[in-house]
C-alpha cells in the first residue's frame, strides 16, 4: 500500500516536472542579456582590481596630498562600464575614482593602472618604472617584462602572477595574503 | 556461441529505435497533457542574474572559485547548473584525510561506496551496486576509465596524486547527452590541476597500520618557451583487510606521470599529459574445478596476485575564438593490462573528441561535437573465464548537440541529444531537456528529463564464465554465465527535480529528487544445456524493468569564520520487475544491494596556531548481497592537521574508528574472498617548497 502511494507520488512528480518544462516551452523565448563568459570574466577582474587596491600599500608620500585614489585604464580594455561600479568606494582612506587614458604619460598620477591588451605594454612600463603605480594587465609575459600583476585564466578561473621585485622597486608593499593567492611570485619575498 | 556480430542487426536496430522514440514521444505527450492543466500558475519571475551584483563583497578566495564559462563540456557555475552536482575540492581531499578516490566518494550524497576487499570496491550512483557496477561513468581529465570488458571501473588502477587534484565533480543522474553511453546514473570527473598551478616541489609521505605507506614526489617548473610542467612519482602500499580465515588482499601500486600546459596566447591552451603505472593486487579467488559432467565440482581456493600495468597519453588543444565561442580537440591513447588467475585483459584504446561552442542569436549558447573511439583487446582464456573471440576490436562513434537557451535572464532551458553508434546495439539516442530557474540570487530551481543507455560490455556478448554454484545446486553440474549476441542495451528515462539555496554564503542547501524508469535491464535466465557434458547456462538477457526513486541532500553551514559544518543524506528505493517469461532468480536482488538511506555529517574547524581539526560521522544502511545480510554501520573519521610553517603540514588521521572491523560488500561473478574494513590510523607529512 505504502509502496503504491510512493509510486503514485513519483508519478505525479514526473507529471509536475513535465508541466514545468512545458510551461517554459510555451512562454516565448526572450533574448536575455546572457551573462556571457567575457562579461563575467571582467566583472570578477573588476572585483580583483578593487582587492589589489586594498591589499597593496603605497608609500605615504604617494597618497598624502590626494583627495582621491585613481584607478586608471590605459588603452582599450574589455571592462566596459563595469569599472564604474567601484567609483566612490573607500581605499586607504580615499574615495576611488576611475579614469580612462590612451597615452601612457597621462597615467603618472594614477595609483593603479590596468594596461589594455591592445597596447604595447612596454612603453607604459618604461614610463611607470619605479614610480609608485601598481601595474596590472592581461598581457602575456607581463610580469616577465617588469609589470607587477598579470591576470591569467586557468581552468576557467581567474588567477594572477605577481612580480614582487617590480613592486618593491616602486615602493609598493604587497600583502602576504595577496602573495599567497598568486599562482607564481617572481622575485625574492 | 555464434561469432557473427552484425548479421540481421540493422533492421532490428531501426525497429528498436522507432519503438524507443515512440515510447518516449508517448510519455512526453502524456506529460504535456498533464502540463497544460498546471500551466495557469506560470508567473513571470523577478530578474536576477546568478552572480551577486556586487562582487567586491566576496573574498578573493571566493572570486578565484568562480568558473567563468560547465560541467566539463561547457563550464558554468555549480549553483546555476540544471543537474545534481557535488564537488569535492582539493581542500576537502586534504581535510577529509582520504588516501584514494573511492574513500573520497564516501561522503557524496547519492554515491554508494562499499569495499569488497582492500583493493576492490563496489561504487555506484543511485543504485545497482556491484563490483562491476555499470551505470556510472568515470573520467580522469577527460579520459574514460570505464572498462568495456565487463563494464565498471578497476578502482585499484585509478591512482592520482590527490594533492594535484583540482576537484572531483560528481554528477548524479544521466549524462548521456554530453558523455554518451554508460553515463546512466552518474558521471565522475576527476580533474587535475593545470601545471601552472603546481609549480615548485612537493614531497608527501603517509604511513600507518592499514595504509602501510604512500610516498609522493612532484616537481613543477617552467621551460624557457613558457611551458609549465610537472612530473611526479607515487608509490602506495596497503595492508590486508580482515577475514577470520586470513586475508590475502594487500596491494601495491606505483605510478609515474607528467602534465604540461602551454598557454601560447590568451586564446590557445595546449595540454599534454601522461601516466604509467604498475600494480599488484592480492586476492583469494574461488575457482570451480573438476571436469564438466563428472561430479563433484570442487572449489579451489587460490591465492593470486593480480598484476596490472597501464599507461596513457593525452593531448588537448582548446582555442578561444571570441568571448562566446571556443573549440577543443582532445586525443588520447590508453593501455590497460590485467593479469590475474581469472581475469586477463590486455587493452589498447584510442579516442578522439572534438567540440565547438558558439553563441547564436544572443539567446542560444550551442555546443556540439563528435567523437570516435577504437578499442582492441587480447584476452587469455582459462577454464574459468573464456571469451570468444579471444581478441576483438570495437568501434564507437557519435555526435552530440546541446543548446542552452536563455528564455529570460534567469531562466535557462538546455536541450540536447547524443547520437552514438556502437558495435553491439547500433545507434543509440540520448536526448535530454534541462531547465534552470534562478529564482533569486540565492535560489535556483531546476528540473530535467533525459534518456540514457548502458551499452553491452564485451563480456556480455562473448563470455563463458564458470561460476561457483550456489550451495543448493547439484555440485555435479557446472554453471556458466554466458554471453549473448542478442543481448541488448539497457535504457533509462530519468526525471529529476532540484533546488539550491545559498543564504548569504553562510548556509547552503542542495536537494535533488529523481524518478528513474529503466527498461531492458540485465537478467541471467537459467537454461539447461544437455551437453554432453550437461551444464547450466545463464545467458545474459534483458528481461527486467524497474523504477527507482530517491532524494539527495547536501548542506553546508559556515557556523563562524574558521568553522564549517557539512551534512549529506541520500534516500533510495528500487523496484525491479522480471518479465513474465523470465526464470531469473538473482537479478532482482540488486534491489537490496544498495542501502535505502545513507548519511554523513562532518566538521572542519581552524583552531588557531595553524591547527586544524576535522571530524566526520558516516552512516550506511543495511544491505543484502547475494542473499547475505550486511548490517548497517556508523563510522567516524578524525584528523588533526598542523601547518608548522607555510608549505609544511603534519597531520594525524583516523578512519573507520568506531569498529575494529566491519563488512561492507560481497563480490559477484568472480568469486573472490570478501574482507572487512579495519580501523585505520596514519600520519602524513606534506612539504611544498
Amino acid at each position: 500500500m505504502f509502496m503504491h502511494r510512493l509510486t503514485a507520488a513519483a508519478r505525479s512528480m514526473q507529471q509536475l516536472m513535465t508541466a514545468l518544462l512545458l510551461m517554459l516551452l510555451l512562454s516565448a523565448p526572450v533574448a536575455g542579456t546572457a551573462d556571457d563568459a567575457q562579461q563575467t570574466e571582467y566583472r570578477i577582474k573588476t572585483a580583483f582590481l578593487y582587492n589589489f587596491s586594498r591589499f597593496v600599500s603605497w608609500p605615504e608620500a604617494a597618497l598624502q596630498n590626494r583627495s582621491e585614489f585613481s584607478l586608471c585604464t590605459l588603452g582599450s580594455t574589455p571592462f566596459g562600464e563595469q569599472l564604474d561600479t567601484l567609483t566612490g568606494k573607500m581605499v586607504h582612506g580615499k574615495a576611488l575614482v576611475v579614469k580612462r587614458f590612451d597615452r601612457p604619460a597621462d597615467t603618472l598620477d594614477c595609483q593603479l593602472v590596468f594596461i589594455g591588451q591592445s597596447d604595447e605594454p612596454d612603453e607604459a612600463l618604461w614610463i611607470l618604472k619605479e614610480r609608485p603605480v601598481l601595474t596590472v594587465s592581461d598581457a602575456a609575459a607581463f610580469t616577465e617584462k617588469g609589470g607587477m600583476i598579470q591576470f591569467r585564466v586557468i581552468d576557467n578561473k581567474i588567477r594572477f602572477r605577481i612580480n614582487v621585485d617590480a613592486a618593491r622597486a616602486a615602493g609598493l608593499t604587497i600583502s602576504s595574503k595577496l602573495l599567497s593567492l598568486a599562482i607564481s611570485v617572481t622575485g625574492a619575498r | 556461441m555464434s561469432t557473427e556480430k552484425d548479421g540481421g542487426q540493422p533492421a532490428r536496430e531501426k525497429c528498436r529505435l522507432i519503438t524507443s522514440l515512440a515510447s518516449f514521444a508517448r510519455r512526453t505527450i502524456k506529460g504535456i497533457l498533464a502540463g497544460i492543466l498546471v500551466t495557469p500558475s506560470a508567473q513571470a519571475a523577478t530578474l536576477d542574474s546568478v552572480l551577486p551584483d556586487d562582487l567586491t563583497d566576496m573574498s578573493m578566495e571566493a572570486l578565484m572559485d568562480i568558473e567563468i564559462t560547465s560541467v566539463a563540456k561547457k563550464p558554468q557555475k555549480q549553483s546555476a547548473a540544471a543537474a545534481a552536482i557535488f564537488v569535492i575540492t582539493n581542500d576537502d581531499l586534504r581535510r577529509w584525510g582520504v588516501t584514494n578516490v573511492p574513500e573520497a566518494l564516501r561522503r557524496v550524497p547519492g554515491i554508494d561506496v562499499a569495499r569488497i576487499d582492500a583493493n576492490k570496491w563496489a561504487i555506484t550512483s543511485r543504485g545497482f551496486n556491484s563490483r562491476f557496477a555499470n551505470k556510472l561513468l568515470v573520467l580522469i581529465d577527460g579520459r574514460s576509465v570505464y572498462t568495456p570488458l565487463f563494464a565498471g571501473v578497476y578502482w585499484d588502477n585509478q591512482d592520482v596524486v590527490l594533492q594535484d587534484v583540482e576537484r572531483i565533480e560528481v554528477i548524479r543522474g544521466p549524462g548521456g547527452t554530453l558523455w554518451g553511453a554508460n553515463a546512466v546514473n552518474g558521471v565522475i570527473n576527476i580533474i587535475t590541476k593545470s601545471a601552472a598551478a603546481t609549480q615548485g616541489d612537493m614531497l608527501a609521505a603517509t604511513a600507518g597500520n592499514e595504509v602501510k605507506g604512500i610516498g609522493v614526489a612532484r616537481h613543477g617548473g617552467k621551460l624557457k618557451n613558457g611551458v609549465d610542467y610537472r612530473v611526479y612519482a607515487k608509490y602506495s602500499d596497503y595492508d590486508d583487510g580482515y577475514s577470520s580465515a586470513g586475508a590475502h588482499d594487500d596491494w601495491r601500486t606505483g605510478q609515474l606521470g607528467f602534465r604540461s600546459d602551454w598557454v601560447q596566447t590568451e586564446h590557445d591552451q595546449i595540454t599534454l599529459q601522461g601516466d604509467y603505472y604498475q600494480g599488484k593486487s592480492g586476492q583469494q579467488v574461488n575457482i570451480p574445478t573438476g571436469p564438466a559432467g563428472l561430479p563433484p565440482t570442487t572449489i579451489d581456493q587460490v591465492v593470486d596476485d593480480t598484476r596490472s600495468d597501464g599507461g596513457n597519453l593525452l593531448f588537448r588543444w582548446s582555442r578561444k575564438l571570441d568571448s562566446s565561442s571556443d573549440f577543443a580537440l582532445q586525443v588520447y591513447y590508453d593501455h590497460v593490462g590485467i593479469d590475474g588467475e581469472v581475469l586477463y585483459e590486455d587493452r589498447d584504446t584510442f579516442d578522439i573528441e572534438f567540440q565547438h561552442r558558439f553563441q547564436w542569436r544572443e539567446a542560444h549558447d550551442v555546443v556540439w561535437g563528435f567523437d570516435y573511439r577504437f578499442t582492441h583487446d587480447n584476452t587469455d582464456n582459462n577454464p574459468t573465464f573464456e571469451l570468444a573471440p579471444s581478441s576483438r576490436s570495437v568501434n564507437l562513434y557519435g555526435t552530440f548537440i546541446q543548446d542552452e537557451i536563455s528564455l529570460r535572464d534567469n531562466l535557462h532551458l538546455t536541450l540536447g541529444t547524443k547520437l552514438e553508434h556502437n558495435d553491439f546495439s547500433g545507434v543509440e539516442f540520448q536526448p535530454s531537456a534541462r531547465l534552470a530557474w534562478a529564482m533569486s540570487t540565492a535560489q535556483t530551481l531546476w528540473g530535467a528529463v533525459s534518456r540514457a543507455v548502458r551499452t553491452q560490455a564485451r563480456g556480455e556478448d562473448d563470455v563463458l564464465l564458470r561460476l561457483v554454484p550456489p550451495p543448493a545446486a547439484d555440485p555435479g553440474i557446472p554453471v556458466y554465465a554466458e554471453g549473448n549476441n542478442d543481448y541488448d542495451a539497457e535504457n533509462l528515462v530519468a526525471w529529476e527535480l532540484g533546488y539550491r539555496l545559498n543564504y548569504n554564503n553562510a548556509w547552503s542547501v542542495d536537494v535533488a529528487a529523481f524518478y528513474n524508469d529503466y527498461d531492458n535491464l540485465r537478467t541471467l535466465d537459467p537454461a539447461m544445456d544437455s551437453g554432453p557434458p550437461p551444464s547450466v547456462r545463464l545467458p545474459f538477457d534483458n528481461n527486467m524493468s524497474g523504477e527507482t526513486y530517491g532524494l539527495e541532500l547536501a548542506s553546508q553551514w559556515q557556523v563562524r569564520p574558521g568553522w564549517r559544518l557539512n551534512a549529506s543524506y541520500s534516500w533510495l528505493e528500487m523496484q525491479l520487475h522480471l518479465d513474465s517469461n523470465s526464470t531469473d532468480t538473482a537479478s532482482r536482488a540488486s534491489e537490496d544491494a544498495s542501502p535505502t538511506s545513507k548519511a554523513a555529517i562532518w566538521s572542519a574547524v581552524d583552531l588557531g596556531h595553524n591547527l586544524q581539526f576535522d571530524a566526520a560521522l558516516r552512516y550506511t544502511g543495511d544491505i543484502e548481497v547475494n542473499g547475505v545480510d550486511i548490517d548497517s554501520y556508523v563510522e567516524a573519521d578524525l584528523r588533526i592537521g598542523w601547518e608548522v610553517r607555510p608549505g609544511l603540514e603534519l597531520s594525524l588521521i583516523g578512519q573507520n574508528l568506531l569498529d575494529s572491523q566491519h563488512p561492507e560488500f560481497l563480490p559477484d561473478f568472480i568469486s573472490t574472498q570478501a574482507t572487512e574494513v579495519e580501523r585505520s590510523i596514519y600520519g602524513r607529512v606534506a612539504w611544498s617548497f
